[in-house]
């Protein structure tokens, strides 16, 4: 039991922006009452609000694995040990994180590194865009099947979400299809240039892709829409592309991720040029989508993506060391260390257009922070954008000081608007929290997990949230003025899908484990996530829908 | 009744055909299935159930637990080694331990692998995993190596897979003088059988050679022709049908053995291969990888990387992590003599080198050694403490990383001798930090080691 007395309470699911209050704690959950005699935190003068949510990160598996062993000399900046991994969030006032991208047949080694996390809860999102057995599924339009088998790949590898990441674009590099966005010269450059929205790889287009797996979703009723990472990742001028995707879904709630990799007008990365004005444009008028940001920031980092073409590309354009790794055709992986510098312009635009998205979207319930960890910066830096985005003459500094073509090839200088503390609460914590179904989380209501945080208000924005005065995880302190006092187990957070029964549930694993003996060269048995596997599972449950 | 099992032996790291180890009647055992290393390994099991030859420490497990922490406790320098055909877990828990008695820790196995990974560190590997190479590699260059035979599942096309029907041509290198496989035009391709395919073009590289051969192909592919006629005893033509095949194949696939990257100048070959597959996808796409050490070496690196920031070779004196290969390894640590003890999990050997390989070994006397393990290293039996533990993949379940990067599952089909290694070194660390806790208690102004 805890009571945390006399703070000033942002928790904007309630509707409390700052008004003096106590906040109650009983096993581990936020109650309505405690007895007098219960401990007492003395929170005078403090800001509280519940821990924060990162929807998209890439902390686990196979890709960071294999990140480790490419870049030992990034010692740890982007790329720290699991142990340090929960601890360094946990530090920051971070509860709960979702790793992004893992390819089921990796589901249990993934889930394995998860385990290793400590403090903070946790899930991973299933990588289907350019699975073969789903493609199969699509080109043959059997729609009822692919919703059994996302429901079933979801429960063997234990997974929160779907993630698709440029969806046919990356079977069409590993099979040689060439799209219609297509550059000229070498063969394998057009390849890893990827299709447009109508191109046709392996028998289906990334729209009929796309458009299937959101209404499977939406038919198994998830907690959390299709994470959709789209096409056309990187590339100047991938804007259009991007909105032709989001028109093309508008009828579907979408997570649209790192929004800004996909926010670029221009031809050539020396024309490169902001249009996150008519994304966030979009994004306004359509309220079923969320987008997060993968906001870039200056300093090394190490780019991780399924996306295995945009990073061939990557390495093309840099010359930088470059891993792939194509996987038992359900999706690729990508490796490539990079450097966002402030003096170079495209890293300065994109710097820039990150910090437009987050201004320009009206409605901070949808849009959410995050850098793609470590793909446009390391997690760490998350104060650092707070403050960006809360201190506009701190951003004006910056803004003066980067390459100019962040002033001349975007509008952020003109943007006058600053983040309140109301709104910074909502895009780490209650926004995230409700785009992923978690009602249980990034609010202060009885009936909440007791992940809190207090926080020393101070004119230095970055060190307030760099260092909280106390982090409280299911009602345990855990972190105290930066410092990690005790070490917990997260929960592992999975989707419950409802799957088929009896006779038609075994027809279908029986054809399910044909085509997984034909794909992979990993054992049926050997692929679902066995029972036992989390220590500490909590399955978050669908709301089918007609 | 024998008892039949299906078990997952932790040896060639590679997809492998399942192995079933059969416990006869008399106590003996039949093994099949599997690959040759594979079957080795599961045919050792019995070894595995024999009293060991020498057991100090005491009998109870408790109480070995209790002098394996003496000793740790009491040590300067520990080094932990092994792991390489552990379970994944294991090595977690040995960083763990490791980074509490400020020891050093590697893998067995890792140092043949050193190449590939200074390669993969300095210019990254366009890779793939065995599935998706089998699915769609229409050209595979086979480097100093054929798993086509002791593999075949790494090959064998499902009939539903959309590639089922194109074969993939091979091209092998080859030591010259050598029987090579059989060479043609591939006629008898489409009959199936991929142990049994037939190689398109060989390459029979002289001894040493593979540097030069490596670097003609990759200039080849990149429009530069080699001066002379032949390189490495290879015609100069042979090399270019080679390097012409790889740039038209859709997906080519590269695949050596890690003896062809060990050794002098295996440093430089492997850069080339790795950089050889890099240049090619500028004209197509290629994948490349080596068949790694073996065993959980590629799993066993993964997790130490996970836990501590580094694959192999890692040391905790100074209180941080340290990466280095030559400084914290086998060869220096036990070779060497710098340890003063040794925490030998699962290991197969002491990891030293040859004697005359040796640069000089420092008389620091005997190290005291605690083996934990279904046995105890080959030409080992001095060890102060030997926990005989359950053998992964048989008796112990969990998992393991295969040279790809992808981890499989570890059954336990046989009940086990023993505890599993991980118990064995989460209670040591248990006790270690209890014996800590005490003797600073104690002595508060005794600092840890």
């Amino acid at each position: 039991m805890l009571r945390i007395r006399n703070g000033r309470i942002v928790d904007p699911a309630n509707g409390r922006r700052g008004e003096v209050g106590d906040i109650c704690v009983g096993d581990g959950k936020v109650v309505d009452s405690l007895p007098a005699s219960a401990p007492v935190v003395q929170a005078r003068g403090l800001v509280v609000m519940p821990g924060a949510i990162d929807l998209h990160t890439h902390v686990a598996g196979p890709a960071v694995g294999a990140a480790r062993l490419l870049c030992p000399e990034d010692g740890g900046r982007n790329l720290p040990t699991l142990s340090e991994t929960g601890r360094l969030y946990a530090r920051m006032g971070y509860t709960t994180i979702m790793e992004a991208a893992v390819a089921p047949v990796a589901a249990r080694s993934a889930h394995a590194d998860l385990d290793a996390i400590p403090i903070v809860d946790k899930g991973l999102y299933i990588l289907m865009g350019n699975n073969a057995i789903a493609l199969g599924f699509i080109r043959d339009a059997r729609l009822d099947g692919l919703r059994e088998y996302v429901a079933w790949l979801l429960d063997a590898t234990r997974g929160f979400a779907v993630k698709a990441a440029n969806p046919g674009g990356v079977e069409g590099w590993k099979c040689g299809a060439v799209g219609s966005g297509g550059a000229p010269g070498p063969k394998a450059t057009a390849l890893a240039h990827g299709p447009g929205l109508d191109d046709e790889v392996a028998g289906v287009t990334p729209r009929r892709i796309m458009a299937a797996l959101a209404s499977a979703i939406s038919g198994l009723g998830l907690p959390h829409p299709l994470h959709l990472h789209m096409n056309g990742l990187g590339l100047p001028g991938n804007a259009a592309l991007s909105l032709q995707t989001m028109e093309a879904l508008k009828q579907s709630p979408v997570h649209f991720t790192h929004l800004q990799f996909h926010s670029y007008g221009g031809r050539t990365p020396k024309g490169l040029r902001s249009r996150a004005a008519d994304l966030a444009g979009w994004i306004n008028s359509h309220p079923a989508a969320t987008v997060d940001v993968g906001q870039v920031v200056f300093g090394p980092a190490v780019t991780i993506s399924a996306d295995a073409p945009a990073q061939y590309r990557l390495h093309r354009a840099t010359g930088r060391k470059w891993f792939n790794l194509d996987l038992e055709a359900e999706t690729g992986c990508g490796i490539v260390p990079h450097v966002y510098r402030e003096s170079h312009l495209v890293s300065a635009v994109q710097w820039a257009i990150g910090l437009e998205i987050f201004l320009l979207v009206d409605d901070p319930w949808r849009v959410f922070l995050s850098t793609d960890h470590p793909n446009g910066g390391a997690f760490t830096n998350y104060p650092a954008i707070i403050r960006l985005l809360m201190d506009r003459r701190f951003r004006a500094g910056v803004l003066a000081r980067v390459h100019a073509g962040a002033r001349d090839r975007t509008i952020l200088a003109g943007i006058d608007r600053e983040y309140t503390l109301d709104e910074i609460a909502i895009v780490t914590r209650a926004g995230p929290a409700r785009a992923l179904g978690l009602a249980n989380k990034g609010h202060l209501g009885p009936g909440a997990d007791a992940d809190i945080v207090l926080y020393n208000p101070s004119d230095d924005i970055e060190a307030m949230f760099a260092m909280p005065v106390m982090v409280i995880k299911d009602g345990v302190v855990v972190g105290r003025e930066g410092e990690i006092v005790e070490e917990t187990r997260g929960r592992t957070l999975h989707a419950a899908p409802p799957r088929a029964a009896g006779r038609a549930r075994d027809i279908f694993e029986k054809g399910i484990r044909e085509e997984i003996e034909a794909y992979t060269t990993v054992a049926f048995e050997d692929y679902p996530v066995p029972e036992g596997a989390l220590r500490r599972a909590e399955a978050v449950p669908a709301r089918p829908r007609d | 009744m024998p008892t039949v099992v299906r078990v997952q032996p932790n040896s060639c790291g590679l997809p492998c055909v399942p192995t079933t180890l059969e416990i006869l009647d008399a106590g003996s055992t039949r093994v099949t299935g599997g690959c040759p290393a594979c079957r080795e390994e599961a045919a050792a099991f019995r070894d595995a159930g024999l009293p060991s030859p020498r057991e100090a420490g005491g009998d109870a497990l408790s109480e070995k637990i209790g002098a394996a922490a003496a000793i740790l406790q009491e040590a300067r320098a520990p080094f932990i080694y092994g792991l390489g055909r552990s379970a994944t877990v294991v090595a977690r828990r040995a960083a763990a331990l490791a980074a509490i008695l400020g020891g050093a820790v590697d893998i067995e196995g890792a140092d043949v692998a050193g190449a590939d990974l200074l390669a993969l560190q300095s210019f990254g590997l366009p890779g793939a995993t065995f599935g998706e190479i089998r699915n769609r590699a229409d050209l595979l260059l086979l480097w100093r190596c054929d798993p086509r035979a002791t593999h075949p599942r790494l090959f064998e096309r499902p009939s539903r897979t959309p590639c089922a029907r194109m074969e993939a041509r091979v091209v092998v290198i080859v030591p010259a003088g050598t029987a090579a496989p059989p060479a043609g035009a591939g006629d008898d391709l489409a009959a199936g059988g991929a142990a049994h395919r037939a190689t398109d073009l060989v390459l029979p590289a002289c001894s040493g050679s593979d540097l030069g051969i490596a670097l003609s192909l990759r200039a080849l592919v990149n429009d530069i022709s080699p001066v002379g006629e032949s390189i490495g005893g290879v015609p100069l033509a042979v090399l270019r049908q080679a390097a012409e095949r790889l740039r038209r194949a859709r997906y080519a696939a590269i695949l050596w053995d890690p003896a062809a990257t060990a050794g002098v100048g295996g440093d430089a070959v492997a850069l080339s291969l790795a950089l050889l597959a890099r240049d090619l996808n500028r004209h197509t796409r290629c994948v490349a990888r080596p068949l790694g050490a073996g065993g959980n070496v590629a799993g066993a690196m993964a997790a130490l990387a996970a836990a501590c920031g580094y694959p192999r070779a890692v040391s905790f004196a100074s209180g941080t992590p340290l990466y280095g290969p030559g400084e914290h390894d086998a060869a220096r640590m036990i070779g060497e003599g710098r340890a003063d003890a040794l925490v030998l999990v699962g290991a197969r050997s002491r990891g030293e080198r040859p004697e005359s390989d040796r640069p000089g070994r420092r008389d620091r006397g005997r190290a005291r050694v605690i083996a934990i393990g279904p046995r105890l290293p080959r030409g080992f039996d001095e060890a102060d403490v030997f926990i005989k533990t359950a053998v992964p993949g048989i008796s112990a379940p969990g998992s393991a990383g295969r040279a790809d990067g992808l981890h499989v599952a570890l059954p336990a089909g046989l009940p086990p001798a023993g505890p599993a290694e991980e118990t064995v070194l989460e209670m040591i660390t248990l006790q270690v930090q209890a014996l800590r806790r005490s003797s600073h208690a104690q002595d508060p102004e005794r600092p840890d080691r």
